[in-house]
């Protein structure tokens, strides 16, 4: 499977939601960000104005978000690829352990839905744009009504 | 053209023409008829051509120059998706919020599958939090704004709906509800409260007239019209209409309101009841005492409590025993008892020098003694002696005697006896304690742990 096919694409896709996202070991992960991600790699979502850039920044990130929810699991839905493109639809299920986006622990089983966007170069992930429902999340650990 | 291509130039098509509202019967050639339109900031789908005329007529009436811009796309057999941004401007109603004037620009990503030239299938996710936010529907959390909307929500959703669980909602674990001559504690307090005032009012409506904010605080300028169908404020009930207005002042915490202090024309009320004469004249029926009778109905409501020796719920950890006698639950959290047994030579097992940011504690040695570090200060207490402790006072205390001693600790408000509980239950397991889970429990209860005993905390 050559390196920036479809299949290679998609299949680097789904070593991101499974190995990355919802790995329960952040070493087991890191090494995977290693392998999947260019260094100067950069992670786009609304809710981090100016997005995550580079390797580093993306672990700090995935951190945050596994304490935030330590048993969260990110299944994917749908896939589609092209040869320098990829997106999925995706579901996302966690429980609320640590602070998130400024709240503090609720201990609830949080949902959440999304589309991700990647592009690709030399068989490495460039950028990925995420766009998911903060404002449902939000809603579910009680900020809005 | 390759079916990808093809699909691509429909979804542009589809944004210039529909979305964009330059072609509105393209609605008719582009959308299937069973096609499912879905985006988390509207709560239901949209259907077919039908539904795309509802949904293009809802979004334009909301912000009239919406303009969409693709600004990456890819497409794979019959699925297409692309990335786009979205200006506008707020101009009329949008998810029953009003117009604000105020322009947003944000990003979404929309999953289209297209079947024989039309859409069949069109998921979309957008920055709904960042639209709500730029056009201020949706107040910021701890901004004034937010805080403002808070304590309309108390009035609203506490007090005029009287919404399940709108008090714990609403307020702090710790809050402290101050109208004159009364003080009420906690959710439990308010809803006391609430049941007092609609004793006398069942059809009581508050109506705000004006908020200000500023940092933490709220101040609310309100007014309550009922009519006295019970007894209110010792008068017996007259059936007549009355007004009340009010200032309360809140505290805001984490968004949860931890203070209300209120402050009414109660005099006013009275009046219109009949109990007091009006002023310059009229001589009226004589009021009732203008204590609060009703309060004092209410928590005579709380279980009395009547505990026989070796009564109350007992944890032992530790060679102590601690026996919870009054619960929070028994006082409407004004305050709770608890025994407590320490073994002799109860040393290195006391707990750490800390203080208390929530309660008072008030200690009796009722056996043997008990050695108290106030503040750095070694005192020793023996059978009959009292100690109490302001908040924020370090302190610690064991029993490095012999004997075995026995305290009474009496915590206002109540939730100390809570605290005791976790800690027992935590150190019930065996080995030694996780210092993660010893902190979350003080955490829990507003305790801190210090290293040194020399001075009082902040």
């Amino acid at each position: 499977m050559a390196a920036d096919s479809k299949e290679a694409n998609a299949q680097m896709v789904q070593r991101y939601f499974t190995e990355v996202l919802s790995s329960a070991r952040l070493d087991k992960a890191w090494n995977s960000i290693d392998e999947l991600m260019r260094p100067d790699f950069v992670f786009r979502i609304s809710t981090i104005p100016g997005g995550i850039r580079g390797i580093q920044a993306y672990k700090e990130f995935l951190r945050g978000l596994k304490t935030a929810f330590p048993d969260g699991v990110f299944s994917i839905d749908k896939q589609m690829a092209e040869t320098t493109r990829a997106a999925a639809r995706w579901n996302f299920r966690g429980t609320h352990n640590g602070e998130f986006l400024g709240v503090p622990p609720t201990k609830k089983i949080i949902t959440d839905q999304g589309i991700d966007i990647f592009h690709f170069a030399g068989g490495k992930i460039t950028d990925i744009w995420a766009n998911e429902d903060a404002f449902g999340l939000l809603k579910q650990l009680g900020v809005f009504h | 053209m390759s079916l990808e291509e093809t699909n691509k130039a429909l979804v542009r098509r589809y944004f210039d023409e529909i979305m964009n509202g330059n072609n509105p019967p393209a609605i008719d050639e582009l959308i299937a008829p069973d096609c499912v339109f879905t985006i988390p900031t509207l709560p239901a789908p949209f259907y077919g051509p039908a539904g795309y005329r509802d949904l293009v007529n809802l979004l334009r009436t909301a912000f009239p120059d919406l303009l969409f811009k693709v600004e990456d796309e890819m497409a794979d057999g019959e699925i297409v998706v692309d990335r786009w941004s979205a200006t506008g401007t707020s101009k009329g109603q949008f998810n029953g919020n009003a117009p604000t004037d105020k322009t947003f620009e944000i990003e979404g990503i929309g999953w289209y599958r297209l079947k024989d030239g039309k859409f069949v299938e069109n998921r979309v996710n957008e920055d709904t939090l960042g639209l709500l936010t730029q056009i201020g529907s949706i107040p910021e959390v701890g901004t004034p704004q937010a805080n403002q909307a808070l304590a309309r929500r108390f009035f609203q959703d506490f007090w005029n709906e009287n919404k399940p669980g709108a008090a714990a909602q609403l307020v702090t674990g710790d809050f402290l509800l101050e109208v004159p001559g009364v003080q009420l504690r906690g959710p439990s307090g308010l809803e006391q409260w609430g049941n007092i005032i609609r004793a006398g009012l069942p059809d009581v409506h508050f109506t705000v007239n004006e908020t200000v904010a500023q940092a933490d605080s709220v101040a609310v300028e309100w007014t309550a019209a009922g009519t006295q169908r019970g007894k209110l404020m010792g008068v017996p009930p007259t059936n007549k209409s009355v007004t009340l207005n009010a200032i309360s002042v809140f505290q805001v915490a984490n968004g949860k309101i931890k203070k209300d202090h209120s402050v009414s024309d109660l005099l006013g009320m009275l009046r219109q009841m009949g109990a007091l004469p009006a002023p310059g004249g009229g001589s009226q029926q004589p009021g009732g005492p203008v204590e609060s009778a009703e309060l004092m109905a209410e928590q005579s409501k709380l279980r009395a409590l009547v505990l026989t020796p070796g009564q109350g719920d007992a944890i032992s950890a530790l060679g102590s025993t601690l026996t919870t006698l009054v619960r929070g639950k028994d006082t409407g959290g004004a305050w709770s008892l608890s025994h407590i047994t320490v073994p002799p030579n109860f040393v290195a097992q006391a707990l750490p020098p800390h203080y208390h940011t929530r309660d008072e504690e008030g200690f009796y040695v009722l056996q043997g003694a008990i050695t108290f570090n106030l503040n750095g200060k070694e005192v020793r207490a023996s059978a009959g002696s009292f100690v109490k402790f302001p908040r924020h006072l370090i302190h610690k205390f064991y029993n490095p005697d012999a004997t075995p001693a026995a305290i009474l600790l009496l915590g206002s408000p109540s939730g100390i006896e809570d605290y005791l509980i976790e800690v027992y239950q935590l150190l019930q397991k065996p080995g030694p304690p996780e210092p993660e889970k010893m902190q979350a429990i003080f955490e829990k209860y507003g305790q801190y742990i210090t290293l040194t005993t020399s001075t009082t905390a902040a």
